[in-house]
């Protein structure tokens, strides 16, 4: 209960002060280079990792990137790096 | 940290073994890569990666990803992980992450193997392991070192007299193959030629590495000064005037006049009183009278050009032979000697090695006629004279007052009349200037 309200309350100040929703800390930054690289910020874990699907739990939910000679370049705490072909990136809330 | 690697290396733990056919490169081609991407992160990450060392890791039968998953957990930064068939796959990671792979694996079931090991602390314990590669790489510094301290090349520019600026340098110990240790800095040395070159103005000097240039600015010579002080011009020698040129003062004798010694030729002080600087040329014919002797046959050592060589070491004024022994059978020899002194380093050692030089003469002799004798009296006669006298002077006539002939030789007495500048500066006294 306590912790619902506090994260209406963060939405509502970030909305309120035109606040980039990415500043708020438990929210995933998904920064795609064209269909080759794909940038995860505040990620939590790897769920699989296959050369042609990398599934990566967020804070809330997940995402799923499907496509071709998947790499993780970079996996460093706070961020993930993935180089390919990118197919297609799906989320799954939670 | 280096400890850990040693071990690494050596294949000492468990299922932890590197392949032995990956060699050791300084870094996998690709990896360090400034055009492309480098996982979006900066460059200085990867280069960071090379001197603290990484090694490539293939974890095999791990379908859910537990050692991945558990390092990302620990927060270890992976990079370029990439998948395998059948379950497995390959990642790079930090050296100093190697043993909390190792620990991370034993926890599973899935199976670890070493690929490949880049960065320097890999570079450097196989270089540890070549002895003579280490020696080679000190010895190079060594003489480098050695050979950075030696003077390669001395530059003099702005002077058409070099060699005595390199003369003065040499003082300063600055010649190509000295010793740079032991010159003193720039502006000493600076300092110390322009006191030892009165001719010039200023010099400059640069010590660049192993080369020395030097800069010289001549001295423009300055117009000689104006003499101002009344003087004479008197006859120095007696003599008959043929021509007089005044620049200064008054002229006091005419051509064809004789002249004792000490006459005032051309004067200083004019018919106004006024005194003047004289200056001038007063050319007049002088006599001089030579006695020769001359020897009726003359010999002369002519060299047959073959020689013996002997080197002796001359210790405290004490020669010892010590190279060269032969005798030859020369008649008539003739010897030169050149001594060297022994230094070592800069310490003269009491010691000087002298190389002797025996050459085989031949014995010339001439006996003149005394017509060709009496010729080369009056040559000599001639330049004993003109020997004697300073500026320009010419021989006019010569006369053979006598001669005889007498116990071998020819006793002549030669006359000799000579066009030469007789005027002196003599100095007025200025008391007479003042009345």
């Amino acid at each position: 209960m306590k912790r619902q309200w506090r994260e209406r309350t963060e939405r509502m100040a970030a909305e309120l002060l035109e606040v980039p929703k990415d500043t708020l800390e438990h929210v995933p930054r998904i920064t795609m280079i064209g269909n080759l690289q794909i940038v995860i910020d505040n990620y939590r874990s790897i769920l699989t990792f296959e050369g042609t699907t990398v599934r990566i739990a967020l804070a809330k939910g997940e995402v799923a990137i499907r496509g071709e000679r998947l790499v993780l370049k970079v996996i460093v705490p706070e961020q993930i790096v993935i180089e390919g072909i990118i197919f297609g990136v799906d989320f799954t809330p939670a | 940290m280096l400890g850990q690697n040693r071990m690494l290396c050596r294949g000492e733990f468990g299922a932890a073994v590197f392949e032995k056919r990956h060699s050791i490169r300084f870094w996998r081609a690709g990896a360090i890569d400034f055009s492309g991407q480098i996982g979006g992160l900066p460059v200085t990450v990867r280069i960071s990666e090379f001197w603290s060392g990484s090694v490539r890791a293939r974890i095999m039968r791990d379908p859910n990803r537990k050692v991945l998953s558990a390092l990302i957990a620990r927060e270890v930064p992976l990079y370029d992980v990439h998948s395998l068939e059948d379950h497995g796959y390959e990642l790079t990671l930090n050296l100093r992450h190697v043993w909390e792979l190792i620990t991370v694996t034993r926890e599973t079931s899935a199976k670890l193997r070493f690929l490949d090991k880049f960065g320097l602390p890999f570079v450097l314990w196989r270089a540890g392991r070549r002895k003579v590669f280490l020696a080679g790489a000190a010895f190079f510094v060594a003489v480098l070192y050695v050979l950075s301290s030696f003077i390669w090349h001395v530059q003099i520019a702005g002077t058409d007299q070099p060699e005595a600026v390199a003369t003065a340098l040499e003082k300063l110990h600055i010649y190509p193959g000295g010793l740079l240790y032991k010159v003193l800095d720039q502006d000493s040395v600076q300092m110390a030629l322009l006191d030892a070159l009165p001719d010039i103005s200023w010099i400059g000097v640069r010590i660049s590495g192993t080369s020395v240039y030097v800069r010289v600015i001549p001295r423009t010579p300055l117009a000689p000064p104006v003499h101002t002080d009344p003087q004479n011009i008197v006859a120095a020698d007696p003599g008959v005037v043929a021509n007089v040129l005044a620049d200064h003062g008054q002229a006091l004798v005419k051509p064809g006049q004789f002249v004792p010694q000490g006459t005032v030729l051309i004067s200083g002080i004019l018919e106004d009183g006024k005194t003047v600087h004289a200056d001038g040329q007063v050319r007049a014919i002088v006599w001089y009278r030579t006695d020769l002797t001359l020897p009726l046959q003359t010999v002369v050592d002519t060299l047959t050009g073959s020689y013996v060589q002997h080197d002796y070491l001359v210790i405290g004024g004490l020669p010892i032979q010590v190279w060269g022994f032969s005798h030859p059978p020369y008649k008539y020899t003739e010897v030169q000697s050149h001594d060297t002194p022994v230094t070592l380093g800069d310490v003269k050692l009491p010691l000087v090695w002298r190389v002797e030089k025996v050459y085989e003469a031949r014995p010339h002799k001439t006996v003149w006629a005394l017509k060709s004798l009496i010729d080369r009296g009056l040559h000599f006669a001639a330049k004993d004279v003109l020997a004697g006298l300073s500026g320009e002077a010419k021989v006019l006539r010569q006369n053979v007052l006598q001669r005889k002939v007498e116990h071998g030789n020819l006793y002549m007495t030669v006359w000799t009349e000579v066009l030469q500048d007789i005027g002196t500066p003599q100095p007025i006294a200025s008391e007479p200037a003042k009345q």
